[in-house]
């Protein structure tokens, strides 16, 4: 499915990633491989540390992190959000909307629309379409996207196929009305029939969590985790990836009449380097115009990689200059959407820590 | 199909000679799911074979994955790599 949008843009991207970071190599006793194996996989796939909330830090309280800096700098005016969307898999509850426990704490107008978005890796390009259509309402004028997620938290730490890839970030993204007229072009595919390839199977009222769904067990791939755990099939979305991602960004870049070496940068989801070096050789990009060490340094914060991707290889660069992106996620769902876009003259584009509650404590 | 055994054992971190055709995939102590995502993509890189998870889920020895991958090519007519 395709979608054109006019007069908007990005005005500014901040990312928010916890202080404490663990290293691969100091938990490679954790898993059920031999130790020379594990860092072996180390250099192949593209693994080395991560950034994870400690205990009882939730995705809200990474997105009021960001949100309140940006107030306090007077880069973000309370009262000019008109929309705010909270992508995210790890909500604070599953009632009320996370989007409204922000919307309260920050004290924001009663005169928005915040929304819930249940998203992962795809996360980024599908909050930016809700964020663009919203911006279509002349009662709209500025839209807050925020991705926040702590899939750590989900993850069981003897999951070697998880655990040492994922991270926990958020990122704050301001969508606004533009003077310029290029067109953004977008798409989007969803293939429900994957829906089992990457999910926590209990903890929902399908499968509520029990003593049994919470027992770790040796699942047929090697590693430990129960049924309350992050499960991915890290070879379903392989494939996914493979088959479905160089079509898709195809069918964008010919719809927007642009060719592969018009676009300056390939801002894609961030599941680790192998897959991203693999990808980036089937659609015929220059590895370096396509970024691949997120994970490596933050690890996968599901739909935050983009926004991490972006602000780990530009940063400020992108206060001043503008670049022809194209953005694409791929991941839970299975979902897969990108998005072709001039980013640029922002008003802020940085990285920030978020501090542990207490220090040395994990 | 020796040519797959040796880029199979590379990737397994083994010597040429300890991976045949009856060589089960589990023996290797590098076949968990993300050793064995370098090897799919690797058939699927060099051989032009997408390998699925539910195929891979139901062969336990290097043997039939050759075969997979030699019947994906014969059927798509790309030369041995």
């Amino acid at each position: 499915m395709n979608f054109t949008f006019r007069n908007m843009r990005v005005g500014g991207l901040l990312v928010v990633v916890p202080e404490n970071e663990s290293r691969y190599a100091d938990e490679l006793d954790n898993y059920n491989f031999p130790v020379a194996n594990s860092r072996k996989l180390q250099n192949v796939i593209g693994i080395d540390r991560h950034r994870l909330v400690t205990e009882g830090t939730c995705a809200s309280d990474l997105a009021l992190f960001g949100m309140r800096y940006l107030i306090d700098r007077g880069d973000l005016q309370p009262d000019e959000i008109d929309g705010l969307i909270l992508v995210t898999e790890t909500p604070d509850y599953f009632m009320p909307p996370t989007s409204s426990v922000i919307q309260g704490k920050l004290g924001l107008s009663q005169d928005m629309w915040c929304l819930d978005l249940n998203q992962g890796c795809a996360g980024f390009a599908v909050g930016l379409i809700q964020a663009f259509m919203m911006l279509q309402q002349e009662a709209i004028n500025r839209v807050v996207l925020v991705n926040a997620d702590t899939l750590t938290r989900t993850c069981s730490p003897q999951d070697r196929n998880a655990y040492p890839l994922l991270g926990d970030a958020a990122s704050v993204a301001i969508l606004e009305p533009s003077e310029h007229s290029e067109t953004i072009h977008a798409n989007l595919q969803m293939d429900g029939t994957q829906h089992e390839k990457i999910m926590i199977p209990a903890g929902g009222f399908r499968l509520p969590c029990t003593p049994a769904t919470a027992q770790v067990e040796l699942a047929g791939d090697g590693n430990f985790r129960g049924q309350d755990h992050y499960h991915m099939d890290g070879i379903a979305v392989l494939n996914f990836v493979q088959n479905q991602i160089p079509p898709l960004i195809e069918d964008l870049l010919s719809t927007a009449e642009t060719s592969l070496d018009q676009v300056d940068w390939f801002m894609f989801h961030q599941p680790n380097r192998f897959m991203l070096e693999k990808l980036a050789d089937k659609l015929g990009v220059p590895r370096e115009k396509l970024p691949n060490d997120v994970v490596e340094h933050y690890g996968n914060a599901s739909s935050v990689t983009i926004p991490t991707a972006i602000t780990h290889t530009l940063g400020t660069a992108l206060t001043e200059n503008t670049y022809t992106m194209c953005l694409c996620g791929f991941g839970v769902g299975l979902t897969c959407s990108s998005l072709l876009l001039q980013v640029g003259a922002l008003r802020f584009c940085e990285m920030i820590d978020y501090p542990s509650p207490q220090q040395g404590t994990v | 199909m020796q040519l797959f055994f040796e880029k199979l054992a590379d990737l397994l971190g083994v010597e040429a000679d300890e991976v045949q055709a009856e060589s089960t995939l589990d023996s290797f102590d590098e076949w968990d799911s993300l050793g064995a995502l370098t090897v799919v993509s690797m058939i699927d890189e060099d051989y032009g074979v997408t390998v699925l998870s539910e195929e891979l889920a139901r062969m336990s020895t290097v043997g039939e994955l050759w075969q997979k991958v030699h019947a994906g090519q014969s059927g798509s007519g790309v030369d041995d790599a």
